[in-house]
């Protein structure tokens, strides 16, 4: 580094050219968060190559993106006459992206919360963890507040609430209601379920444009919002192309950290453009083709990569397990065509497997796991969750039961590292790699002939094996 | 075989006498029995725990205690009941009594109805302080401890797993608070494999801050949901409400409401204060829970409890000398009910309950006469615990003003995501608006496995002397 500026380097090795702009945003947002020199040094000459593939160049730019989009709140702050418009994840992106275009293409779109919590905790790797009181509430909701009362992201236009899951979103957004007197705010989630539930969420949709139009004159284009529509698919079919190819791979071509910010770029909005982050990814795709890595043992599918603390993916990895499907992002929203605008989002929000029965969503993993051929699953993220913390145990039971393969709970926090520990992690994924040896030595050595289970596909039957005497 | 004599004591002292506990008293030794109580158990109840911990110097309270165990012998017995036929109607809180009410009115001894989850805790950990067994046994079951689950969904699932419960029929799985409830009946029934049938009926929560919840147009939807979960139900278990049953039962709740009104103003506003809020609380729940056993027994316990107060504010009679501080509480922790003595024993008296006391409005007349499902569901909106938390606050200002209380005490729910962080900013919006100090506790209303008496002793000291130093002031 010599003698040349921390910020400077630091700029520099994520590939952001536009120094102009971000060289004195990154020098606010560390007054801000009170992220000393030293720690951005730490960053890029340690914490890179320990948690990222970050000899790829396009995967520094992916990291860059999330950067970029967390130093732009300090722009914000300055900035009162851009239209600013918040949302929480989940939500629904095709919605909101049409919505800005809508208002103003150079309208503010963001999740500041899950950026913030993305780039503290997982990119520059903040020691602080977040109080939740006991309460064990989610962290990325005592994000959204603590910004808003910490004075961290100025008060938005509009806020759409999403409690397409729980309803822990809304009820403290009810609170941050408080502090945003200037500020419209939209909250959509369903009180009902099953064959109502998608005509009830297109009905606050509809709400919810009707009055973004009535207060700001403004038309919706109907043929912008399916333009939109298609770059996601864009870009999620190149995230899925790249996972793939990797699933493939006998080696880690990307960090199990890396895989999991992938999979976040459809969780989070940026204003980098759409368009260009499937570029962006086209590049990686290219990159990883022609690299090789530490060898794969295991491939696994994951509930969701902590990407707030990347030592997960890490360890995961020094045991020879690769996580390469994130099943929270499996939806059952298929496209037909004939929607409705209104619709077709209701749809999306509705769609999504994780807002449903653990039944279903068991149903839907197992699917996963035996037309990919993966191991096993991860479980265990979740567990300050009420409502996917009490019911891992079952999904566990359930998919096991129909894919005859291995599933591990390993108890943490998915955003919060209040109760992470690595050295115990450590002893644990070693435990299941044995198990998963010795399984597999047996696999090798004696199997036998395969009888389906009725009702049960063929490949997830598994190997019938004889146990060694 | 249970102790004939211990528990006849136990009977003696939940206010039944010669016939009455005579006829009771196999039923009740079966019930400790399933229930998991020992004769030392009831022993320590009969002693210790309930003579230190409730007033029972008043028939009305033993009455009361009575009500309850009356309930826990039906619940012990469900079983039986649906093997006999008798239809399993549950529930969950937060509800209005009203509609089980009027399912109890139609259906007579053919159906059960009750919130079991919040009964086995009520009473276990109320006058037994044993729920602990049916709490670990659903964190056995995956509600896991650290996870901070609502006590009241581990019951449900731990009093299933240990066998004391009979799948109902069907459940009503309000989420008309939070969605916890219903996401644990959803698992219980994955678990059972579509034995355990559930409907949820929820409300919307899109109001504004201060915004009023109880808008014609969310009346009008939430009668639809209400009659359509109660059609579902009908189509289950074959009994319907006829609209007669359904008006009944709101006339009997709007008289119990009438009374808790007269009994939490009585207590209140006299100096000594006659009652504790455990007792005040406890006979409010009836409002909100439904009996198995109608309002028959709560309701003479409740004629009895307000005659008792009346003669004990004419002989100047309280639980604590004139002059004494009083406390009123988001909601009085009565299922653990030493946290009332702790207030008593630092001379403070624990008076009404934000929640369950009810507010000018609830007492008003329904606009709604014609239309039970209106009045029900218009009932259920101007409920506080419902509402958005600035129209919340207007109503908890509105009987702080009424009740005067020398101070409030919030908390005993920061497990509890939906009520945690909003009592901490209600505390601070009404203490703003009434000038009456607010002080904030950690802890769990139903269970204190986590908390000892001497651990909340320190605190709850602290806030009696800043109380008795004010009121000395004054």
């Amino acid at each position: 580094m010599g003698n040349r500026d921390v910020f400077e380097c630091f700029l520099d090795y994520f590939l952001i050219e536009e120094k102009g702009v971000y060289m004195p945003l990154l020098k606010k947002a560390c007054a801000a968060w009170n992220i000393r020199e030293e720690e951005l040094q730490n960053v890029i000459q340690v914490r890179m190559q320990q948690y990222h593939r970050t000899d790829h160049q396009a995967m520094r730019k992916v990291l860059a993106l999330y950067l970029k989009e967390w130093l732009y709140i300090e722009a914000l702050k300055e900035n009162s006459e851009q239209m600013k418009i918040y949302f929480n994840v989940p939500g629904a992106m095709c919605a909101m992206y049409w919505i800005k275009q809508s208002l103003d293409c150079n309208a503010y779109l963001g999740t500041p919360d899950l950026i913030t919590m993305v780039v503290l905790y997982g990119i520059l790797g903040r020691k602080t963890k977040m109080e939740t009181n006991g309460c064990r509430h989610c962290a990325v909701n005592v994000m959204r507040l603590l910004l808003r009362t910490e004075q961290q992201i100025p008060e938005p236009d509009i806020r759409c609430t999403f409690g397409l899951v729980c309803d822990e979103a809304p009820k403290q957004d009810l609170l941050i209601e408080m502090t945003e007197s200037e500020t419209t705010h939209f909250y959509i989630h369903s009180p009902v379920r099953g064959r109502d539930e998608k005509l009830y969420l297109e009905r606050q949709v509809e709400d919810m444009i009707k009055k973004i139009a009535t207060k700001y004159h403004v038309l919706f284009d109907e043929k912008e919002y399916w333009k939109i529509k298609n770059v996601r698919f864009n870009l999620s079919a190149k995230i899925d192309q790249i996972i793939q190819f990797i699933s493939r791979s006998k080696s880690f071509l990307l960090s199990n950290a890396d895989i999991g910010l992938l999979e976040t770029l459809l969780l989070a909005s940026f204003q980098t453009d759409m368009n260009e982050i499937v570029l962006m990814l086209d590049d990686l795709y290219h990159e990883i083709r022609h690299t090789s890595g530490k060898e794969i043992k295991y491939k696994f599918c994951i509930y969701y990569t902590p990407v707030c603390n990347p030592q997960y993916g890490r360890i995961m990895e020094e045991n020879g397990i690769a996580l390469l499907y994130q099943t929270a992002f499996v939806s059952n929203a298929v496209y037909t065509g004939s929607y409705r605008v209104t619709e077709d989002i209701a749809a999306e929000c509705c769609g999504m497997i994780i807002t449903k029965s653990v039944y279903e969503e068991a149903d839907k993993i197992s699917d996963v796991i035996c037309r990919r051929r993966f191991d096993g699953l991860l479980l265990g993220m979740f567990t300050f969750d009420r409502w996917m913390g009490a019911q891992q145990n079952l999904l566990k039971t359930l998919v096991e039961k129909k894919t005859g393969k291995r599933v591990y709970i390993y108890e943490t926090d998915f955003w919060n590292q209040e109760i992470f520990s690595p050295e115990r992690m450590y002893a644990m994924v070693e435990t299941w790699t044995e198990m998963l040896e010795e399984e597999k030595s047996e696999t090798r050595s004696i199997i036998t002939d395969r009888k389906p289970v009725p009702g049960m596909p063929a490949e997830a039957a598994g190997p019938i094996y004889r146990r060694k005497r | 075989m249970a102790d004939r004599e211990i528990n006849r004591r136990m009977l003696e002292l939940a206010g039944f006498e010669k016939d009455e506990l005579e006829a009771i008293l196999p039923d009740w030794l079966m019930t400790v029995e399933r229930v998991g109580l020992t004769d030392e158990d009831v022993r320590v109840a009969v002693e210790e725990y309930i003579p230190k911990n409730w007033d029972i110097k008043y028939l009305g309270v033993r009455k009361m205690i009575g009500a309850y165990l009356r309930e826990m012998i039906d619940i012990a017995k469900t079983k039986e009941m649906k093997e006999n036929g008798t239809k399993l109607l549950y529930g969950i809180l937060p509800a209005v009594a009203t509609t089980y009410s009027a399912y109890k009115k139609a259906g007579g001894d053919d159906i059960f109805v009750s919130f079991p989850d919040l009964m086995l805790v009520t009473i276990l950990n109320g006058f037994f302080h044993q729920a602990a067994p049916y709490l670990y046994e659903a964190e056995e079951q995956g509600f896991t401890y650290g996870c901070r689950h609502c006590p009241l969904n581990k019951m449900r699932v731990g009093a299933l797993t240990k066998g004391l419960l009979a799948i109902p029929d069907v459940i009503w799985s309000w989420g008309f608070n939070c969605d916890e409830g219903p996401k644990t009946d959803e698992m219980i029934q994955c678990m059972l494999n579509e034995e355990w049938k559930y409907i949820v009926s929820r409300i919307p929560h899109d109001t504004y801050f201060g915004q009023p919840d109880d808008e014609e147009s969310r009346i009008t939807y939430l009668s639809k949901v209400l009659k359509e979960g109660m059609d579902e139900i009908n189509d289950i278990i074959g009994i319907t409400p006829s609209q007669d049953d359904l008006k009944a039962a709101i006339a009997e709740a709007n008289r119990y409401t009438f009374k808790i009104g007269q009994m939490v103003s009585l207590v209140c506003k006299s100096d000594p204060v006659p009652l504790g809020g455990n007792t005040l609380t406890q006979f409010q729940q009836a409002l909100c829970v439904p009996f198995n056993k109608g309002l028959t027994h709560i309701e003479e316990a409740l004629d009895i409890m307000i005659k008792e107060l009346k003669e004990a504010i004419k002989k100047g009679e309280g639980v604590l000398p004139k002059g004494a501080p009083k406390v009123g509480s988001y909601f009085v922790p009565f299922c653990i009910p030493w946290i009332d003595r702790l207030f008593r024993e630092n001379g403070v008296a624990t008076t009404f309950s934000q929640t369950l006391t009810p507010s000018k409005s609830q007492m008003t007349p329904s606009k709604y006469k014609d239309d039970p499902y209106m009045s029900i569901a218009e009932q259920w909106l101007k409920m506080p615990l419902g509402q958005n938390m600035g129209y919340e606050v207007a109503s908890m200002v509105e009987k702080v003003k009424a009740n005067k209380p020398d101070g409030m005490l919030m908390g005993f729910f920061d497990f509890d995501r939906w009520l945690g962080a909003h009592q901490k900013m209600c505390a601070t919006l009404v203490e703003n608006e009434t000038g009456v100090p607010h002080y904030y506790m950690e802890s769990d209303f139903w269970d204190d496995r986590d908390y000892s008496e001497e651990a909340l002793r320190t605190r709850i000291e602290s806030i009696s002397q800043l109380l008795c130093i004010r009121k000395e002031m004054e």
